[in-house]
């Protein structure tokens, strides 16, 4: 037991080098798994619950346009740097298209009818969901 | 080697920190709206999977849509005894009690009614047709309504031929507490479940804090809220609200809440209510209740301290802005609406 840490009183240059390595990794691991905040937004296309598409909207330097591939109904989804909308439906009710822009964390467009739902995510969300 | 094992500890747990940072979200159609189940348990894939098929068993019971359900069955048959089953019989009790409760304010009976405005769910809102029904009309289908299910064991019947019932305004509600029992039993501990206007907290977030709900403005768009509340762990809340669902005739507005002792859309001077109650059905089944009773009717249960309404947390938006909320809501709120032109009032008793 000649080398036991445990009886030793003063520490070594190895105990520091741990102490800094034991720091080091879990600095790195914080920052590898930090949770995304600030203002990186994105809108997931969710089409009879498969995602078909998701928009980077925060990093967007342009307006893309995007039909739907797949769907009943033909729908045109427009986003620019930051928001996203139903530019365009053949949907009968039109509830998607009257929607509007939506750009805040946890915002949402359906389509009932062609049983699409478009999400905005990331960022830094005030609420966990909405009633009404 | 043993100096070495505090940094083998910290990855491990630092790992374990890192798995429960981004939730995992299962959107789904079902029951004519979306749902969306947010879990922050880590690997909660059979859990949401359970949940998403217990959602779809209920559907398959409970709507009126779907051919041999146990709603479309009961309706077929009106007048006559139809074995269903127990969830059905469990459900059906429960939406009765609110429905006598409430003075049959909430009527899971009609259908009749709600179908004549084109608000009623044979067809999907999408292609309803909305027209008012003329005074004879609505006279011929009120004695259609009001008379509630009978329930026995494992059977149930609606009295009179030609009635029909929709589950609409209670099934969403009722699912939430099969949602939770799939959840927890397959180990989740933290969701948020949003079925519809339903939203239901499993547990809290993973910092211990209480989920957040905004609360829609019933007058903005779809970005406006009235206020940002604090839904405890294991409570539900749902809002009800003319503006919702509407349509245009003549200039007027007819919103699809209809209030069953005239057949008319209800006005009763609020704007929506929101409910914040233990049992996820009877929140979705008072939420339209107490819209068509009325904020002086809702503050009077509330206040009398019996009764189902008095368990309850409401938030009462009233036609000239003024927006009530009890007591037991005000940790926590944050009110976003001033600019809006919504004053606020804590309601105590």
């Amino acid at each position: 037991m000649k080398f036991s840490a445990a009886e030793r009183t003063r520490p070594t240059l190895l105990d520091g080098l741990v102490v800094l390595a034991v720091l080091a990794a879990a600095g790195t691991i914080l920052f590898a798994f930090r949770p995304e905040t600030g203002n990186f937004l994105t809108a997931r296309i969710v089409l009879d619950n498969e995602v078909v598409a998701e928009l980077p909207l925060s990093t967007l330097t342009q307006p893309v346009a995007l039909d739907v591939p797949g769907a009943e109904y033909p729908i045109t989804v427009e986003a620019e740097p930051g928001r996203v909308r139903v530019l365009h439906s053949d949907c009968p009710s039109q509830d998607c298209v009257h929607t509007g822009w939506v750009s805040r964390s946890g915002g949402q467009i359906i389509c009932l009818p062609n049983r699409l739902v478009i999400t905005v995510t990331g960022g830094t969300a005030d609420a966990d969901a909405v009633t009404g | 080697m043993k100096r070495f094992l505090p940094l083998v500890c910290a990855l491990a747990l630092l790992t374990g920190c890192a798995g429960t940072a981004e939730p995992v979200v299962q959107t789904f159609f079902a029951m004519d709206t979306v749902m969306s189940i947010t879990a922050y348990d880590s690997g909660p894939t059979d859990g949401l999977v359970a949940a998403q098929q217990e959602v779809n068993r209920l559907e398959g019971l409970w709507s009126r849509t779907r051919s041999g359900s146990d709603v479309s069955r009961l309706n077929d048959a009106a007048g006559q005894w139809v074995e269903v089953d127990a969830d059905t019989a469990a459900l059906l009790e429960k939406a009765n009690a609110a429905a006598q409760e409430s003075a049959m304010a909430f009527d899971p009976a009609l259908s009749p009614v709600m179908d004549a405005w084109g608000f009623g769910s044979t067809e999907s809102e999408t292609t309803a047709v909305h027209r008012v029904p003329s005074q004879e009309e609505l006279d011929a289908l009120l004695p259609l309504t009001r008379d509630l299910p009978q329930v026995e064991e494992g059977r149930a019947r609606l009295p009179l031929e030609g009635q029909a019932l929709d589950l609409g305004a209670i099934a969403k509600g009722a699912a939430a507490a099969y949602v939770v029992d799939a959840l927890t039993e397959h180990g989740v501990e933290s969701a948020i479940i949003a079925l519809g206007g339903n939203i239901t907290a499993l547990g809290t977030k993973p910092d211990g804090s209480p989920f957040r709900v905004y609360v829609r403005d019933p007058q903005g768009s779809e970005e406006d809220y009235l206020c940002l509340m604090a839904l405890p762990a294991g409570m539900t809340c749902s809002t009800s609200g003319g503006y919702e669902r509407w349509f245009e005739s003549g200039g007027e507005i007819y919103h699809h809440i209809i209030d069953p002792s005239d057949g008319y859309p209800a006005q009763s001077g609020l704007l929506s209510v929101t409910v914040v109650a233990q049992d996820p059905a009877l929140a979705d089944a008072w939420s339209t209740a107490l819209y068509v009773l009325g904020a002086e009717e809702a503050v009077a249960r509330w206040e009398s301290g019996m009764g189902s309404v008095a368990g309850m947390e409401l938030i009462l938006v009233t036609e000239e802005g003024t927006v009530y909320i009890t007591e037991g809501l005000e940790e926590g709120l944050e009110t976003l609406g001033e600019e809006a032109g919504y004053t606020y009032e804590i309601l105590r008793r």
